[in-house]
């Protein structure tokens, strides 16, 4: 080997994460070794905090280092409203918009026929137990438009529907991203657009 | 020339890096094959919305050393209700996935590609996904050489006997007559109604699929002879058969009176 045991494990350990190839890996590694010692301290001390501070929220199953987390305490916030979302970093999407102010449902993934994902691999159960105590009048169903994530949203709807009939089920529109241009925008997406107009 | 053309299907799609999408496609010209189309994740780019499983697509791809890149997108058909409805997406997911296991890359098969195309609009648009399914499943075994021998024994090519009761047999490759049955101990007791249903499924066009009203026995004998003519020759179960179990087990909608939409606000549709 031709840098010393510990810089070469940094490295392989680098490695590790997504997008980073050897030669990024070493370039972090020797910016790393450039820095102040308490620098590199703080980014360890960072990456174990997140690791064992981090657990996923007992009602929403977003992840949090408080259980419940801060938007299912917030007292402010509608609890009549419940966006179910695939992942984590959806809510943060979602709360990026300032527009939503319910509750949220993590689902950590979303059904996949082909890939031998289902129901039971997801926080489905979880949701279908909130439900049961009558305070969520509506379900917005905001799974990724693809055909995963409308898998999920169409076993939802008919799971939800057959459980508890009297919550109001909804999906996301689908449509044309703001900003862009009506002649690059594809077939369906197009048609969806069209079929989910509006009357101005 | 590094640029091509191909109409295809798509098959399966997964994610790659970033933004990326790594596309099984099932194409006219070639065959299965592997494609990258980049940046398909992003809600902006032009390829997102064909670089989705079902869709038939006409593509432009460059030739890359393992992998081709998508660089043109042209939706043909969306087959838009296969995404609206859990059933019909169930059996498409299965119709994919057998296509998916069976074929081999780079052997372009027209017939197989037809049937294909002609399957997914039977099942986005036919009342009833599931003969439509058995159809490719009988076709399938046809175009990948194992037609299953329904007028003789398949074991000693002798008479298969008077009496109207069949035994199919995945092994010998159709149907056994009595003596050859006893060797046969997987063999499936069918009637002669289903015998005939699996010859009006193996030959007759796609879009007389209609006249075909098989009845509900003939149906669950049909499902049984094509699932263990295709479990003896895969071997592995299929992902997508345990989804479409699983929605076959989900309870179906009970229809509910709806107070009036919110404005701008639609239920979703089932």
């Amino acid at each position: 080997m031709i840098y010393p045991e510990p810089v070469a494990r940094l490295i392989d350990a680098l490695t590790r994460l997504p997008g980073i190839g050897p030669k990024t890996a070493q370039r972090l590694a020797f910016f790393i070794l450039k820095r102040p010692a308490d620098e590199a301290q703080a980014l360890a001390g960072a990456i174990v905090a997140a690791r064992t501070q981090v657990v996923t929220c007992s009602r929403c199953h977003n992840l949090t280092d408080t259980d419940p987390c801060r938007l299912c305490s917030d007292e402010s916030r509608d609890r009549t409203m419940l966006c179910v979302v695939q992942e984590p970093r959806d809510v943060a999407a979602m709360e990026r918009t300032r527009e939503y102010r319910g509750l949220y449902h993590v689902l950590h993934g979303a059904i996949s026929p082909l890939d031998g994902v289902g129901p039971d691999d997801l926080r489905v159960r979880e949701l279908v137990a909130r439900l049961h105590d009558g305070s969520v009048s509506e379900v917005i169903l905001a799974t990724n438009p693809n055909v995963e994530g409308e898998a999920t949203a169409l076993y939802l709807a008919r799971l939800i529907r057959s459980v508890t009939p009297a919550v109001r089920v909804t999906r996301i529109a689908r449509g044309l991203p703001v900003g862009g241009d009506l002649e690059y925008a594809d077939e369906v997406t197009l048609s969806k657009a069209l079929e989910g107009r509006r009357e101005l | 020339m590094a640029l091509y053309k191909v109409e295809a299907v798509v098959l399966r799609t997964r994610e790659y890096g970033e933004a990326d999408k790594i596309v099984t496609l099932y194409s006219r010209e070639e065959g299965k094959l592997h494609g990258i189309a980049k940046g398909a994740r992003r809600p902006r780019s032009r390829l997102a919305g064909g670089m989705q499983p079902f869709t038939h697509v006409r593509l432009m791809l460059w030739r890359g050393r393992n992998l081709d890149t998508v660089s043109q997108c042209e939706i043909v058909a969306a087959f838009g209700p296969l995404r609206e409805d859990l059933t019909r997406l169930a059996h498409a997911s299965y119709v994919v996935d057998l296509v998916d296991e069976v074929t081999r890359e780079r052997d372009a098969n027209q017939d197989l590609f037809l049937t294909l195309l002609g399957t997914l609009h039977l099942l986005a648009w036919d009342q009833r996904p599931v003969l439509a399914t058995r159809m490719f499943e009988a076709r399938l075994l046809v175009l990948s050489g194992f037609r299953p021998v329904l007028d003789q024994c398949a074991g000693c090519q002798g008479s298969l006997g008077a009496d109207g009761r069949r035994w199919f047999s995945a092994a010998a490759g159709g149907l056994v007559c009595p003596n050859c049955r006893v060797r046969e101990r997987h063999a499936i007791a069918v009637s002669g109604g289903t015998v005939a249903a699996l010859g009006h499924l193996l030959t007759a066009d796609l879009r007389r699929l209609g006249v075909l009203r098989p009845s509900t026995q003939i149906e669950r004998e049909l499902e049984a002879v094509l699932r263990a003519a295709w479990d003896y020759r895969i071997e592995r179960p299929l992902r997508s058969l345990a989804f479409l179990a699983a929605v076959r087990e989900t309870p179906p909608p009970a229809k509910v009176a709806k107070g009036p939409p919110a404005q701008g606000v639609r239920p979703e549709e089932d």
